[in-house]
C-alpha cells in the first residue's frame, strides 16, 4: 500500500495569519503548490518541506508525517 | 505578515491563464489538423503557407509544453511560475501525449490495410493527438492545482 503524507500546513498557516499567497511568497514557490500541499494532492520536496518548516517556525516532523 | 504578496499573486494569475490558453491552442490545432485533411499537401504557395504555419505552431506548442513559457519574463518571477507542482504537472501531460502519440501510431500502423492515409497525414496525426492530449492533460492538472 501507498505511504500517504499528512499535513498541518493550513492549520499552522492560519494560526500566523498567512495567506497562500503570502506563504508562498515567503518561501518562493506558486500559490498552486501551497495549494495542493495543504490538500494532500501534492507531495512536497525534502527542500519545500524544510522552507515551509523554517517559515511556520515548526520542526518539518510536525508539519509532516506518516499514516502508520 | 499581511503585506501584499505581489510575485506570488502574479505568479498566479499568469499561470491561471497559461491553463486557459491550453484548450484554445490544442482548438487551433485540431482546425488546422482538419484543414491540412481538407486540402491536403498541395504544391500552391497558399499551401506551402498553410503547412508553414503548422510547422511553426507545432513548434510553438512544444516549446511552451517542454519550458512553461513566458520566456521574456523575470527569472525570479518564471522560478516561480516554473515550480514542483508545474513540473510534476509538465511530467504528467509529456507522458500522457507521448502515450496517446505512440497508441496513434500503432492504430494507423494496424489500420493501413484499410485506410488510405498519406504518409504525411499519419505525421499529422500523431503531431496532433500527442500533442492535444499533453496541452488538455496539462491544462486539467494546472487548473485543478490552483483550485
Amino acid at each position: 500500500m501507498a505511504d500517504v503524507l499528512h499535513n498541518r500546513l493550513r492549520e499552522r498557516r492560519e494560526a500566523k495569519d498567512l495567506t497562500q499567497a503570502q506563504l508562498a511568497e515567503a518561501i518562493g514557490v506558486s500559490r498552486k503548490t501551497v495549494n495542493t500541499v495543504e490538500n494532500g494532492v501534492f507531495v512536497p520536496s525534502t527542500i519545500i518541506a524544510l522552507k515551509l518548516a523554517k517559515v511556520l517556525g515548526e520542526p518539518v516532523e510536525r508539519l509532516f508525517w506518516l499514516v502508520e | 505578515m499581511t503585506e501584499p504578496s505581489g510575485n506570488a499573486d502574479f505568479a498566479d494569475r499568469l499561470t491561471r491563464r497559461r491553463a486557459r490558453m491550453m484548450p484554445v491552442l490544442a482548438l487551433f490545432l485540431m482546425i488546422q489538423q482538419s484543414a491540412y485533411f481538407a486540402h491536403g499537401d498541395g504544391t500552391r504557395l497558399v499551401d506551402h503557407i498553410r503547412i508553414g504555419g503548422w510547422v511553426a505552431m507545432t513548434i510553438v506548442i512544444l516549446m511552451v509544453l517542454l519550458t512553461g513559457g513566458f520566456w521574456f519574463r523575470k527569472a525570479e518571477l518564471r522560478a516561480m511560475i516554473e515550480d514542483e507542482t508545474t513540473r510534476a504537472n509538465r511530467a504528467s501531460a509529456l507522458a500522457a501525449g507521448f502515450f496517446c502519440a505512440m497508441a496513434t501510431a500503432i492504430i494507423c500502423y494496424v489500420m493501413k490495410s484499410a485506410w488510405e492515409f498519406s504518409v504525411g497525414e499519419v505525421i499529422h496525426l500523431i503531431v496532433s493527438a500527442g500533442l492535444v492530449a499533453a496541452l488538455l492533460r496539462f491544462s486539467i492538472l494546472e487548473r485543478r492545482a490552483l483550485g
